[in-house]
């Protein structure tokens, strides 16, 4: 009888289940829709575990849907790294499956999973070498299970932009500028979102690349003090300026008195340390 | 079956409040007399058969309607504790306090079997209880989250169909998924 040995426990949870002949546990288990309602509610990593569980379990967890609904429902967490090796770097990855081609001088691009740790092999995009390149990954997996790859190519005052996308396995020409000019927009710093990728400039009018609408538009320059590259933030506040949406304007979210803030933690101006700088986020993420 | 089932007294005391409050409050606590699979039959409280959304269906759609509402796919024991949650929740519909509800709600899971959260899952399915749902659907994820394989199997009352083979090669191409799993 279950009740008997599960009496004189405090939680009935720590035996083991009995092998149960009742019919709605069949109904459970018969049931897909069910088991995958419950399996959307446990975390990513032991979802891959319970893969093991029977035939029927792996095949409702392996589809790309059951992935992506997964992830709507649990969204905190990293999707996807772009992870570039060098081959006069000595580490290589660790899983299996990624093996580095020493013979390869250029670098090469993997597309890391974090929460299944599988490694995609990124083609090299065309005429790869011959010119100043700059990747950036752009996936939102609330939007689509595929994710895209944006490349910057430039030589002879010639910008090209390729896009690659994960659902057709294949680089796209998507924008072609003559007479550019390379200086006038900094592409080694630029931050994907919303499907697009958005540059900052060190002199006037950042550039947005719009995947999607494959075009490029000026985003305005955020309102910052002449000298704001070298300042000394010390004794002075900070303002953290965030972009609307429609990339229009710029509005000032945060502002941080950083006087305050040495009153608070006195500590941070006492170690000499640079990395343990405030702004190094080390101490404040 | 668990004793619950079995014992005919244990069911009547959980449904049935003694005949003098139920002709004192006569006006708000009409009685629906419903039919479990095997062949119990329960009084629940007009307020509380309303949070089954299958049941609430069948009386729009015949609101004069005295039968007995058979339920073809619920068995008693899971049924009665479906009941003592409803109970539970129509409180909160008076009175909203989330902080008290997920206190309830977690109080009412942490008591249950295994075998519990398992037979009361298709019973909340199949009568549409969303918010009894999401409670069991969670404590069964949270109860399994950090299990082995084969606890796993165990709970659900599933068998292995995988050959050795097959296990071994999926094991090794999600060897890291299964490190710091708890023990059985």
């Amino acid at each position: 009888m279950a009740s008997s040995c599960s009496d004189h426990l405090p939680s009935s949870f720590m035996t083991l289940p009995k092998q149960n002949p009742l019919s709605s546990v069949d109904a459970v288990f018969g049931n897909d829709d069910l088991v995958t309602e419950i399996l959307l509610r446990v975390p990513a990593k032991a979802v891959l575990k319970l893969k093991l569980v029977s035939k029927n379990w792996l095949s409702i967890i392996s589809p790309a849907s059951f992935a992506v609904r997964h992830t709507r429902r649990n969204p905190h967490t990293v999707s996807a790294l772009l992870l570039r090796f060098s081959s006069f770097f000595k580490e290589q990855p660790t899983h299996k499956h990624v093996s580095l081609d020493a013979e390869r001088s250029k670098p090469t691009d993997y597309i890391f999973n974090p929460t299944t740790r599988q490694f995609a092999l990124l083609p090299l995009p065309p005429n790869e070498g011959k010119y100043f390149t700059r990747i950036h990954l752009v996936f939102d997996p609330s939007v689509s299970p595929h994710y895209r790859v944006v490349c910057i190519q430039f030589f002879n005052s010639e910008l090209k932009i390729y896009v690659y996308s994960s659902e057709t396995t294949d680089w796209k020409l998507s924008v072609k500028l003559d007479n550019f000019d390379l200086l006038s927009v900094n592409f080694t710093n630029g931050v994907s979102w919303n499907g697009a990728v958005h540059w900052m400039s060190p002199s006037g009018n950042g550039l947005s690349f719009l995947l999607d609408m494959e075009c490029l538009q000026t985003i305005p320059r955020p309102p910052l003090p002449e000298s704001w590259q070298d300042q000394d933030f010390s004794d002075q506040s900070i303002v953290v300026y965030s972009m609307e949406r429609g990339c229009s304007k710029w509005f000032a979210k945060y502002c941080l008195h950083m006087n305050a803030i040495v009153m608070a933690y006195p500590e941070i101006t006492e170690d000499k340390d640079p990395t343990a700088s405030p702004f190094s986020g080390k101490k404040w993420v | 079956m668990s004793s619950s089932a079995e014992n005919p007294t244990l069911t009547a005391e959980i449904t049935k409040p003694s005949t003098e409050i139920a002709t004192e409050t006569a006006q708000s606590a009409k009685k629906i007399t419903l039919k479990t699979s095997d062949d119990q039959i329960f009084e629940v409280e007009e307020s509380v058969a309303m949070e089954f959304a299958t049941v609430k269906s069948f009386f729009e759609d015949a609101p004069s309607s005295t039968d007995t509402v058979p339920l073809p796919n619920v068995p008693a024991k899971p049924f009665s504790q479906v009941i003592e949650f409803c109970k539970e929740q129509i409180k909160f519909k008076a009175n909203p306090d989330e902080t008290e509800k997920k206190r309830s709600n977690s109080e009412f899971v942490k008591e249950k079997t295994n075998e519990d959260l398992v037979e009361m899952i298709p019973v909340a399915n199949y009568l549409e209880i969303k918010d009894l749902l999401d409670v069991l659907n969670q404590a069964v994820a949270d109860r399994i989250q950090n299990r082995s394989v084969e606890y796993v199997r165990s709970f659900f009352g599933i068998d292995n169909d995988f050959t050795s083979e097959e296990e071994a090669l999926l094991r090794e191409e999600h060897a890291w998924a299964f490190e710091d799993v708890d023990e059985d």
